[in-house]
């Protein structure tokens, strides 16, 4: 069974990972701009980042045969402080408009302030000037407030619906997300946020419609590994198959294609590897024979 | 303050370290090269050792003169160390003085930071040095974290309310002991108590336990369906909760607090819990 992983943050990652997510079944991944973990000084600590998600780490999973896409945006922490947040505003247009580039997120609240509102606010209006759907983090803490807002400003400002991603729900907030037009993301987490079989559970409750699961895996404690693991947890409960295609493939597939940079007929089938590839003169392989396919 | 410091630290070097410390502190003096200063800040835990100052009764007693609310027994001595660098600069025009000591905290690492958070407190005009000090919440090192949130009087003597419930309910987040904040209760408030009992609702929903300390907060300000949810946790199976149930309870003004109280009273067999109860009934009447 092929299927997306939505959200993964892969710098963090390491090519075991990428391998081990390749045969689990895993041919396409998009990646959010976040944060990392150690606050940035400066904006042009950014742009290397950005030139990161769309250069190197694309490369990097396709060598694996995983094609990888990005959102990009200020994220909500570092959207409190005032020594990068406009400076990265200034710089987003040029990399929204980039190939590979599905959306504008992580955008949202983190401890729900002003600054985060305004910056919130005014990425949602970059990403209806650019033409991108918006991905929402929701806060871990006083998350179903946070979801509120971020639900009411969305409306606030006339974004439709549809266009809108909101992401790491749980039992109290999903169904506020639902009720609302976008779509419901679900981040399956070794110990916080969601765990498979509570999301089997709201799957059988809530069905499969504009529902979406994910492995946010990043630096800290998670699994690469959550959203196979979430389907044969699915399967075992006795979701069919044809709920498990939609929420693990057709929806992720649906909403990050309104970003008109995701080619239908291309992510169907899984990118050819070649490792005899460089970028930049660089190769994932440390002395390895490379793999090439030829399908 | 410096005085204090000074006293304390000097029984606590051997001969090099109080000779390096005495170039330190000449390096806090005009005028101020910023990279020898940042040198000197950054080399105290190699030359002063990270030890705990564990004071005396005596110091105890002046360092509680000085501030009741500060507990210095926490400070390790490279911090007590580089809180005395930071008051040494005081002879600097305000806004340098700012910049200086804010150039030792964007510029430290993680243990220059947690001693820069330690000393915050002690700085004159300390409130500047807000935003740093509420961005600093946002760290996911919790050692740093615990370094602004706990055993530090700064949150509740200047955070706003919307960054002080952010810090308390990130303390419950990471199973950090809501008592280890100082000056709590002279901050509980209503929001706070319905961003906890938000927090429970979410909990138990995911079929997840509660934090036993979370009563503390959630307790006092709360409307009263939360209040019931409060009311069941004082007769949980585990005496955690009915502990801090109890010492909640005692923050509320309700009579039906009161009767619920006084009904576990009657049946409660753990001694920790029963004191609680006595406390809060005091409390209440």
């Amino acid at each position: 069974m092929k299927m997306f992983d939505p959200h993964i943050h892969m710098t963090s990652r390491t090519t075991a990972d990428y391998q081990a997510m390749a045969e689990a079944g895993i041919v396409a991944i998009v990646e959010p701009a976040f944060w990392l973990g150690q606050p940035r000084t400066n904006a042009g600590s950014f742009e290397d980042y950005f030139n990161g998600l769309l250069g190197w780490e694309r490369f990097r999973a396709s060598q694996f045969g995983i094609r990888h896409f990005c959102t990009i945006a200020l994220n909500p922490k570092e959207a409190n402080n005032p020594k990068v947040s406009e400076a990265v505003l200034d710089i987003l247009p040029r990399y929204l408009q980039k190939e590979g580039v599905v959306a504008v997120g992580e955008v949202g609240y983190d401890d729900q302030t002003d600054a985060e509102e305004r910056i919130f606010a005014r990425q949602m209006e970059m990403a209806m000037e650019f033409d991108l759907p918006i991905l929402i983090h929701t806060p871990h803490r006083d998350k179903k407030r946070g979801t509120i807002r971020s639900i009411d400003l969305v409306r606030e400002l006339n974004i439709p619906e549809e266009r809108v991603l909101i992401d790491h729900n749980n039992e109290e907030t999903l169904p506020l997300v639902l009720d609302s037009g976008c779509w419901a993301g679900h981040s399956i987490y070794p110990n916080t946020k969601m765990a498979e079989e509570r999301m089997a559970r709201l799957v059988k409750q809530f069905g499969s419609e504009r529902i979406i699961v994910n492995s946010a895996a990043d630096w800290g404690v998670s699994d690469p590994l959550k959203v196979p693991k979430t389907v044969s947890k699915m399967r075992e409960m006795g979701i069919s198959e044809a709920d498990i295609t939609t929420i693990v493939w057709d929806n992720p597939v649906a909403f990050f294609s309104q970003s008109g940079n995701m080619d239908l007929a291309d992510i169907e089938t899984r990118p050819n590897i070649n490792q005899t590839q460089l970028y930049d003169g660089n190769s994932v392989l440390r002395g390895q024979a490379p793999i090439v396919e030829n399908r | 303050m410096k005085a204090l410091l000074h006293d304390l630290l000097h029984t606590r070097m051997d001969p090099p370290a109080r000779i390096w410390f005495e170039k330190a502190l000449e390096a806090a003096n005009a005028p101020v090269n910023e990279n020898v200063l940042l040198g000197y800040y950054a080399g105290a835990s190699r030359r002063m050792g990270k030890r705990a100052l564990s004071l005396g009764e005596e110091e105890q007693a002046r360092a509680r003169a000085m501030d009741p609310e500060l507990p210095l027994d926490h400070w390790g001595v490279d911090e007590a160390a580089r809180a005395l660098v930071l008051l040494s600069l005081d002879h600097l025009a305000p806004d340098d003085f700012a910049h200086r000591v804010l150039q030792c905290y964007d510029l430290g690492d993680s243990r220059e930071q947690e001693s820069w958070l330690r000393g915050l407190a002690l700085l004159p005009h300390c409130e500047r040095f807000l935003s740093t000090a509420v961005d600093a919440c946002r760290t996911n090192i919790i050692p740093l974290f615990e370094a602004i949130a706990c055993e530090n009087p700064y949150p509740s003597r200047q955070f706003p309310e919307l960054n002080f419930n952010q810090m308390v309910l990130k303390c419950l987040f990471n199973a950090i002991a809501v008592n280890r904040i100082i000056g709590l209760e002279k901050r509980l408030n209503r929001e706070l108590s319905r961003m906890a009992d938000d927090y429970v609702s979410e909990r138990e929903a995911a079929g997840r336990t509660v934090p036993t300390d979370i009563w503390m907060v959630l307790a006092p300000c709360i409307e009263s369906e939360g209040l019931s949810r409060v009311h069941r946790y004082l007769h949980h199976e585990n005496s955690d909760h009915r502990l801090w149930a109890a010492r909640g309870l005692g923050f509320t003004a309700n009579g039906e607090s009161r009767r619920v109280l006084a009904g576990q009273r009657e049946i409660e067999r753990d001694g920790r819990v029963k004191e609680a109860i006595e406390t809060s009934l005091a409390r209440l009447s």
